[in-house]
Parts: C-alpha cells; structure tokens; sequence
C-alpha cells in the first residue's frame, strides 16, 4: 500500500462488484496515487474490466468503498467523469463522423466550447500521429489509428486520470509500440495511468506499480520488479524435449532447480544462473530438442501464483 | 449547482452533424413518399371513390379525408424506424456511441432524453413536409389542419417511446423489430381508419382500434383539419369527452414511454 500521507488518487476497500449469483470482482483493496501509472494485470474473465468500470463511474459498485479524486462515485459521477479520460476495451467511435468531428463532438459533451476545443483537436491530432487524416471518415482507419484516435479523444478534457482497458489488445506489434510511446508521453507530462492489461510486456513497460488479479481476487501487489523477485527466481531456462517426453523429463531435472514447472510444450526450471543449470542438463546427458535461458517475467509470476497461464 | 458538462444540448450538435451528410436524401425521400401516395390514393382511388359518392358520404373529397391520416401515419412510421435500428446497431451494440457517451460527464438519463427529443424533432420535420405536399396537392380545407402536425408527432410518440425503451434491451440483432413491423406496424395502418372511416368495419374488428395510437391520432388529426367545417357525414367531429380519451390515450404511452426509456437506458449503460 502506499503511505498514508499521500492522498491517493483512487482509494477501494472491500470492492465488490456481483452479477446477480456471479462476483466479477471479489472485495479488493488498491489504492493508485497521483502521478503513477497503475496497473491490473489478469487473464480474460479476472475481473480487470468490471473494475474499471467501477473507477470510471459507469457500472455502480455491489458493495465496498470507492473514492475516486476523493469523491463517491454513486454520488458525483459526472463531476468524476468530467476530470477522467477513458479508452474503453472495445473501440466506441462513430465510424459516420470524421476524425475531427469524433473529437469536436466528444469535446462538446464535456461542456468545452468550440473555440476552446480548434487548439486543442489540433494538438491533439498530432499528438496521435493523425494529422493528416483529420477530415477523413473513421470507419476506413486501421485499428492502431482507430485506437490512437479514441486515445487522443480521451484526452480532450486534459484529464487528470486516464483509464485504459486493454489498450494494445488485437493490434498489431507495430502499432503496439507507436501506442506505447505515446502513453510514456503522457506518463512523463504526469498524467495518472490506469490500465488493465493480460499483456506480461505491456505491464512491465507500462506499469510503476501493479495488482495481479485472479478470478475476481488480488493475488500480489507491487512493482513488477519486486513481484518477480518476490515470486520468482532471478533466471528461467527453458527446456523442450519433444512430444509427451517433458513430464517424465522433469523428474530428472527435478533436483537443478528451486521449482519446475510443467507447460504443454516446454519445462521452466526456475534457478538463479540459467547458463548453468542448462550446461548441467547436457553434462547429464539428457538432450533437449532446445533450451534457452531468459529472465523471469510477470507471466512467470502469474504462473507460480496461479497455475495457469495470463494468455489463454 | 450546475450539472457538469455540456448538457442534451451537446448531445444533440452530435445527431446534427452525423445527420447532415444525409439531409438530402432524406429531405428527398420524405419528399417522394407523400407525393406518390397522394398520386395514387388520392388521386388515383380518390378519382374512383368520389365518383362513386364516396365523397358524398364522406362529406368531403377522398384526398383530403386521407391526407390528416396520412401525415400520422407517415410520422408514426418514420418514428418507430428511428427508434428502433439507430438505438440498437448504432447506440447499444456495434458503434456503442451511448456508451461513448456515457464515458463523458452526460448521464443515462440525458443520453435517453436526447434520443426521444431527436426522435421527436425528426417527426415534426417529416409531417411538416407531407403537409406541405397536400397543401400543393389541395388537401387542406382548413386553417386548422396545420395542428396536424403536433397532432402527429404526439401519435408518434406515443408508440416510438415505448419502442425505444424496448430497443434498448434487445441484445441480438433485432430480429423482433421484424416481429414489429410486421406484427404492430402494417396491421395498424390497415385498421386505424386511415384509408376508410372505421364505421364500416364490422363491430369486433372496430374494437382493435382502440388499442392503435395511429387511430387515436387519425381521429385527432381529422377532427382539426375537418372538425372546423361541420361536416353533414360526421367526418372529423369529435365530442370534447372524446377528444380528451384520444388526448389521453396518445399522452400516457408518451409519458410512461419516457419513462421507460429512461430506466432501460440507465440499465443498459451500467453494463
């Protein structure tokens, strides 16, 4: 938790959130302060969304306390939303309007006026790299420039909290990137950043601080340097000894490692030194079709915590 | 304390600029539809009607009994068209504009408002221009017959409010807005007395129209466009008793529509 002497952004205690017999998101405790890029890392059905929702005041909290700028959102919701910027897992942009009248109309509703919002669209269309194509039609946009655009929309109102689920879900690893270079901007102007993501890289790159969540649940809490020293060791060596032979593999390489984990495809031995324990396996004799050694990520964290994988 | 952000206003600059690349067709075909059904109804039947003393009993010509019907019923029909695909494909489930919307500080509430007001402008615009189509046609017999046009877009109302709560519950296609069409719609303008008084149905098929807002409507466009000539058929008389019940039976389904429409709304956007 964050100490108590910074007043925290977003506060939640005992968060739930129930559809009827099912709980999406199952009294959670998380705090994000002013300036961090927060954020919810999960696999499909975690319960990252329903949360999200919840910060941005659309889908009202089953029960627990939720503070957002200090205030309750069943409350203040459109005082909330008017200092939010929100980019939603599923595209909302209306494919009949021009890029530039996504943006003028979208400003409008925030109360803006037009001659406020001409500098700010403009700004706004180079910050997305989509100067250029500003008087034309959304729906012949690719999905990065689509993402980019409902990015730079939610900015419109120079929020003070940016929400995004699943920002790069579905694009290309180009796009990706570009979308990633512009978030660290943001970052770096001190915009707050919550995201919910399944992606381990997005998390790292992307993330000061994060939760990982399960099943509705937190299961860890921190940065995700410290996550993976906590949970994980330093290194993992990967081994892959063809088909249905890596289960019984695994009793012989048992006794190299802290933990070995069992995938489909491949063992994960998890040491301190890769290099060494893989020279080990060969000195043993034992041949694996291939190995390599890499460092120990947040999907190996989920992995440990977990038993499954982020990626389904 | 003022409400945070720009209000239904806001929301309604969106439904002018996204219509504004359609006004020409639009203005064209609302254009077109009253004058072929004035051709061939009015005219064309109208010619048989009249000379067969249908006119006579009808106490005026068959254009001008039709044409009040008519600017209801096309007002109705555009009403619920636009109560039902844009809500869906465009608000609710593909573009999901609504929840866009709801992103920003505009509540359900204003969100749902803004539609029914949208629908509701739509109306007034389209029966506007069927009534200057009769006018040109020499439909109007009365000063009167400009009250058509609320008169219409209450009727309208009164159907496409429920229809737009509805709308915003359907979660698949929208296969049921055939079921509408189909099963509310065409039935309605076959039996509200739009092309015929409802007298010369039998007494159990004359019932069917009370549950018709187009009925109620037709009567209350007739009686403002005709009432005013004390017509010896009867045509376009009406008691004030029973223009308060027409009144009453338009004006609840506006209101509880509104109310309705509303809620769902409220229920959708909260996922």
């Amino acid at each position: 938790m964050i100490p108590d002497e910074t007043p925290a952004l977003i506060e939640a205690r005992g968060l739930t959130k129930s559809f009827g017999d099912f709980t999406a998101v199952d009294s959670v405790d998380f705090a994000v302060a002013r300036g961090e890029s927060f954020g919810f890392l999960g696999p499909n059905g975690a319960g990252k969304s329903s949360t999200m929702r919840m910060i941005g005041t659309v889908s009202p909290v089953s029960s627990g306390t939720l503070r957002i700028l200090g205030s309750d959102p069943a409350a203040d919701g459109p005082r909330i939303r008017s200092r939010l910027g929100v980019v939603p897992q599923q595209d909302n942009l209306d494919v009949e309007l021009t890029v530039w009248e996504n943006l003028y109309v979208y400003g409008r509703y925030f109360g803006i006026p037009g001659r406020v919002l001409r500098p700010k669209i403009a700004e706004l269309l180079e910050f997305a790299q989509l100067a250029d194509r500003a008087r034309s039609k959304v729906e012949p946009l690719s999905g990065g420039m689509k993402r980019r655009l409902t990015i730079a929309r939610s900015l419109i109102n120079d929020p003070e909290i940016l929400l995004l689920d699943e920002p790069t879900t579905g694009l290309d690893p180009q796009a990706r990137h570009i979308l990633w270079d512009r978030l660290y901007r943001l970052k770096h102007q001190g915009v707050t950043l919550v995201l919910t993501t399944h992606y381990m890289d997005e998390a790292e790159q992307l993330c000061d601080r994060l939760v990982v969540m399960d099943h509705g649940r937190i299961v860890a809490e921190g940065s995700p340097r410290q996550l993976i020293a906590e949970h994980c060791s330093r290194e993992v060596a990967e081994l892959r000894f063809g088909i249905d032979q890596n289960e019984t593999m695994a009793e012989k390489v048992a006794d190299l490692a802290g933990r070995v984990e069992v995938l489909a495809d491949r063992l994960l031995l998890y040491v301190d030194d890769g290099e060494r324990v893989l020279r080990l396996v060969h000195e043993r004799g034992l041949q694996p079709v291939s190995g390599l050694v890499r460092r120990a990520s947040l999907e190996d964290v989920f992995l440990t915590l977990t038993g499954r994988s982020l990626v389904d | 304390m003022k409400p945070a952000g720009g209000g239904i206003r806001t929301l309604l600059i969106y439904n002018l600029i996204a219509d504004r690349r359609y006004l020409k067709v639009s203005l064209l075909t609302q254009l077109v539809a009253p004058v072929l059904y004035l051709l061939a109804l009015g005219l064309g039947l109208g010619g048989v009607v009249n000379s067969h003393g249908g006119a006579a009993s009808l106490g005026t010509s068959y254009l001008s009994f039709i044409a009040p019907a008519l600017v209801a019923g096309t007002a109705l029909q555009l009403a619920i068209s636009d109560a039902t695909y844009p809500i869906l494909h465009g608000g609710f489930k593909y573009q999901r504009i609504y929840f866009a919307m709801s992103a920003t500080p505009m509540t359900s509430s204003q969100i749902a408002r803004t539609v029914l007001i949208w629908i509701t402008y739509k109306a007034t615009f389209a029966s506007a221009i069927y009534l200057a189509v009769v006018a040109c046609f020499g439909g109007l017999r009365s000063a009167g017959a400009l009250l058509c046009i609320p008169v219409a877009v209450l009727g309208a109302q009164a159907l496409a409010f429920p229809i737009a709560a509805f709308s915003a519950t359907v979660k698949d296609e929208g296969g049921s807005f055939n079921a509408i069409f189909r099963f509310v719609v065409m039935p309605m303008f076959l039996f509200s007395g739009t092309f015929y008084p409802i007298r010369a149905l039998p007494h159990w098929l004359r019932v069917l129209a009370w549950v018709s807002p187009l009925w109620h409507a037709t009567e209350l466009s007739r009686w403002v466009a005709l009432g005013p000539l004390h017509l010896a058929s009867g045509v376009g008389s009406l008691s004030l008793a029973m223009v308060l019940v027409h009144l009453l039976f338009l004006l609840v389904p506006t209101v509880v529509g509104v109310r309705l429409a509303v809620w769902r709304f409220a229920v959708r956007l909260a996922g």
